[in-house]
């Protein structure tokens, strides 16, 4: 049989009631697929023998499920059945072994092929009856996963250790262990015309906007794609301003972040074979907040957080400050200083822009090579990068201490800012400021941080302000600030933000 | 949700205008109350806080009758009004684009002025090198129209960002420069004419025509309270803007202060950070004051825009914006300095930019009741021959 594929990449053929046309469209489908599982089975009955036609994927499917629930039902306990009472028509036939006979709760009718074979490809069962329009659908998945983990990007020294899998199933259950609400949705749906990955959108009914759901789903609707085989696939293609280098979405591998977030009235998106939830919308001010900082009392939380802001700025800042002040300003330094620098650069041959730019690139190369190596081999390119190259290369006069010290500094503000994605751009930013800095000076940072000022001003994600609260206008304005640069007491934190929906914002008060 | 709704709030409004007249006042003011007032600048400064807090309130009524004054349109506002009252109300769209212009090249010349003085690697203080300036400065220009080309809101969120910035050079000055100041300064004396201290304060108006824009943003605020307090916010920044400059004269000197045109930027040099951090503040200070500069170019920028937005209804207006750029480069090339610049700009503003900011107004509400009323009598005289 030839099989037609319309522009959305889906077949469309009915299921037939003969089944020999469906066995017919189904080898041609799964022709040349070594790990498909079909059996044509026969079932006794007085009136004749009726064919009954099972497909899987192994290695996707539970066997033993299979096994219990439709193999041995169906060929023993169907004979039983039949002797008890006559089944004469198909469609009854089809129902009796619907309701009576497959053991499992998890069993849909599909009157389309493409619906039993995108059903197959995510691990279901497939269950063509001889003589019937309908196909039964047994939800019998079993999908190779890890069991859960640390959070690796986000850690914390208090707060739950688990994080979130490739796993779809296990991920919305972890954010569901934490939120017991009936109000809490998950309205599911597929991207990827090939990958047809599977993602979900978590929110509370009451809290979300009902407009920011609209606008995310249109969103998500508004291309089409071969394959999303991560959630990092589908933040691009959300974000507004591609060349932003701000993320405009934010990821976490922490359930408890995505809960939280969802208590606010945000949407989380949940994306198949993905160990990252997407949360939308978010702000500047949401990438600096990690989960320790409401499970520690509110002056260590707020103190972490202001140390976490300056090292945004150290990271963004120091170098092309360096620069630009020995450069062209070095009258500014105290003499004391000024003296040591000189001192320490006095043999190194090279300008400073370059030594500055050379220790800058030498130690991004050692974080990427320390990523790409595995475990033990990557905390052994750090010790080799940190220590001997940067001592052989002050003795060798290629650079300065100061600039090793600088380098440093920056590296280590860097890692302070807790989201991967977003200390990612303050590490591009930085060159960016160096060569400002060493093109015009100071003049040549105001210029950059003014760009960036405006920049991030006309920012939004999803119709909220990126640089919210200190842009937040006049509306709610106090409860804007109770999580800012310092997070207030949980017990001052009456309100929810400005993602919630007005009139729901009430989140704590005394009995 | 509250954005994507193409206004501001009270709040954005109220920075918006500080900002611009603040960064407007506070680097010419001391220069120029020195040259003008003398020993009598207590006295003058006063009666230019005098004059200014009646022209800051002349503005504040103005607005709130444009917010009932409707145009043809059924839009209210100051804009609305000039670009829908046929020629009339076009020209007098025209006349603003040129205030703009003027007013754009000396803030172009002012930013030349303070960049020479705060050392920027590249810019020359001779008379001759003008190119080599305005390439330093082109840079800047054009972040000015990148954050002009905006809508009002977004545009209220850049001042909203911005707006401490401005303040943190002056809190320090006034914080590490206590002991070095003068306070004689500060004892009210009066050795010229009450005509001429009249004359020089009505003149200084010059330096807070910003506070016009009042008229064109007040019908973008979100919600209309009848009590709004940016005029009284306005004012206090004005006055701030007088104690700094009294501050500056108490440390320079008024003497000292007529020979230095750039006397704010100038003044940082004599601040002392405590604890031996810094030898020299001044050159730090130009982030501040680079951010005020762009305040004032921005506004303007956004303004020209803004104007031609209403006027096309919607259409891009960046290129207005490169053509408003262009026209007031070709005056800075006319004038090539700020110390050639500042006496013609504040003869200009005396003799006609002051007198077109309180008239134009006016004649705007008289255009626009005219025409108003001409559109009902001919809808009234349309529905009875039907």
């Amino acid at each position: 049989m030839e099989i037609k594929y319309n522009a959305a990449n889906e077949i469309e053929l009915p299921v037939f009631a003969n089944l020999d046309d469906n066995i017919d469209a189904l080898e041609s489908i799964f022709a040349d697929w070594g790990d498909i599982v079909k059996k044509k089975m026969v079932l006794e009955r007085k009136e004749g023998f009726l064919s009954v036609y099972i497909i899987y994927i192994d290695g996707l499917t539970d066997n033993e499920m299979v096994e219990r629930t439709i193999t041995r039902p169906f060929l023993f306990e169907w004979k039983e059945e039949c002797e008890k009472r006559l089944i004469k028509a198909d469609e009854t036939i089809f129902r009796t072994l619907f309701h009576n006979q497959a053991e499992a709760i998890d069993l849909v009718e599909k009157k389309t092929m493409m619906d039993v074979i995108d059903g197959v490809l995510k691990g279901d069962t497939g269950i063509f009856v001889d003589g019937v329009e309908k196909a039964m659908l047994l939800s019998t998945k079993k999908l190779p996963t890890r069991a859960v983990n640390f959070p690796q990007k986000e850690a914390g020294l208090k707060g739950p250790r688990d994080s979130f899998l490739e796993n779809f199933r296990i991920n919305t259950a972890l954010v569901r262990r934490r939120i017991k609400d009936p109000k809490m949705k998950l309205k599911q749906g597929f991207v990827g015309q090939r990958s047809r990955t599977l993602y979900g959108l978590m929110y509370m009914e009451d809290l979300v906007y009902p407009s920011l759901l609209s606008e995310i789903e249109k969103k998500i609707h508004s291309f089409e794609i071969d394959g999303i085989f991560d959630s990092g696939m589908l933040v691009h293609l959300l974000e507004e301003k591609w060349y932003s280098p701000f993320p405009q979405v934010q990821t976490t591998e922490r359930p408890d972040k995505a809960a939280s977030a969802i208590m606010e009235g945000r949407v989380v998106l949940i994306v198949d074979n993905s160990s990252e939830v997407i949360i939308l919308p978010t702000t500047l001010n949401t990438f600096f907040q990690a989960a320790d900082d409401y499970y520690n009392r509110f002056a260590v939380g707020s103190f972490a957080r202001c140390l976490r802001y300056l090292a945004a700025f150290i990271t963004v800042l120091l170098p092309g400050l360096y620069v630009a002040v020995t450069c062209y300003y070095p009258q500014v330094l105290p003499a004391n200083l000024l003296l040591a620098i000189a001192g320490a650069r006095n043999d190194v041959t090279f300008p400073i822009l370059v030594e500055v730019l050379l220790m800058e690139l030498l130690f991004e190369l050692l974080r990427e090579a320390g990523i790409r190596l595995p475990g033990q081999m990557g905390n052994t390119i750090g010790v080799v990068g940190g220590l001997i190259v940067g001592q052989a290369a002050v003795e060798a006069s290629l650079v300065s201490t100061i600039v090793v010290i600088v380098v440093a500094l920056t590296a280590i503000a860097s890692f302070a800012i807790p989201n991967e994605d977003f200390s990612s751009t303050f590490r591009l930013l930085k060159f960016v400021m160096i060569v400002l800095g060493a093109v015009w000076g100071l003049y040549g940072i105001v210029l950059g941080v003014l760009v960036l000022i405006i920049h991030l001003a006309k920012l939004e994600s999803f119709g909220i302000p990126y640089m919210m609260p200190m842009v937040s206008g006049s509306i709610d304005e106090e409860a804007e600030f109770q999580d800012f640069v310092v997070r207030k007491p949980i017990f001052t934190m009456t309100r929810r933000p400005l993602y919630t929906r007005r009139g729901h914002r009430r989140r704590f008060w005394w009995k | 949700m509250f954005s994507k709704n193409g206004k501001i709030s009270e709040k954005q409004l109220g920075r918006m205008l500080i900002l611009s007249v603040f960064a407007s006042t506070i680097f010419v003011l001391p220069y120029l109350s020195a040259k003008m007032f003398g020993e009598s600048v207590v006295v003058g400064l006063l009666v230019f806080l005098a004059l200014s807090g009646i022209y800051v309130l002349y503005i504040d009524v103005l607005g709130m009758r444009y917010e009932k004054c409707r145009a043809k349109s059924g839009k209210e506002g100051y804009v609305s009004v000039l670009t829908e009252t046929g020629l009339p109300g076009k020209l007098l769209a025209v006349v603003q684009f040129i205030r703009i212009v003027i007013r754009l090249a000396f803030y172009i010349l002012l930013v030349i002025a303070i960049l020479g003085e705060a050392q920027v690697p590249f810019m020359l203080k001779s008379n001759e090198e003008l190119w080599s300036n305005l390439l330093v400065v082109l840079p800047f220009l054009l972040i000015g129209v990148y954050g002009a080309n905006t809508k009002v809101e977004k545009q209220g969120r850049i001042h909203e960002m911005l707006f401490w910035i401005l303040f943190i050079p002056f809190v320090l000055m006034i914080l590490f420069g206590l002991k070095e100041v003068d306070y004689k300064v500060f004892v009210p004396k009066i050795d010229i004419s009450f005509g001429r201290l009249m004359l020089y304060g009505y003149v200084l108006l010059t330096v807070i025509l910003p506070m016009e824009n009042h008229l064109y943003l007040r019908p973008e605020l979100q919600i209309h309270k009848k009590k709004n307090c940016t005029g009284i916010a306005v004012i206090a920044a004005i006055a701030f803007a007088i104690i700094i400059t009294l501050f500056i004269l108490g440390i320079y000197g008024v003497n000292g202060a007529c020979d230095e045109p750039m006397t704010t930027i100038a003044i940082m040099r004599y601040i002392r950070l405590p604890f031996g951090v810094l030898e020299r503040f001044d050159v730090l200070m130009i982030w501040f004051f680079v951010i005020g500069c762009f305040v004032l170019i921005c506004q303007m920028l956004f303004f020209a825009g803004f104007i031609f937005d209403k006027m096309s209804k919607g259409k891009n207006s960046i290129w207005i914006l490169f053509l408003v750029l262009f026209l007031s480069l070709g005056i800075v090339w006319k004038v090539r300095t700020y110390e050639n610049g500042w006496l013609p700009f504040l003869c200009y503003g005396a003799v006609l930019d002051i007198p077109i900011s309180v008239i134009l107004p006016l004649l705007g509400l008289l255009v626009n009741r005219f025409y108003v009323r001409e559109e009902d009598t001919g809808m009234v005289s349309e529905e009875k021959e039907s």
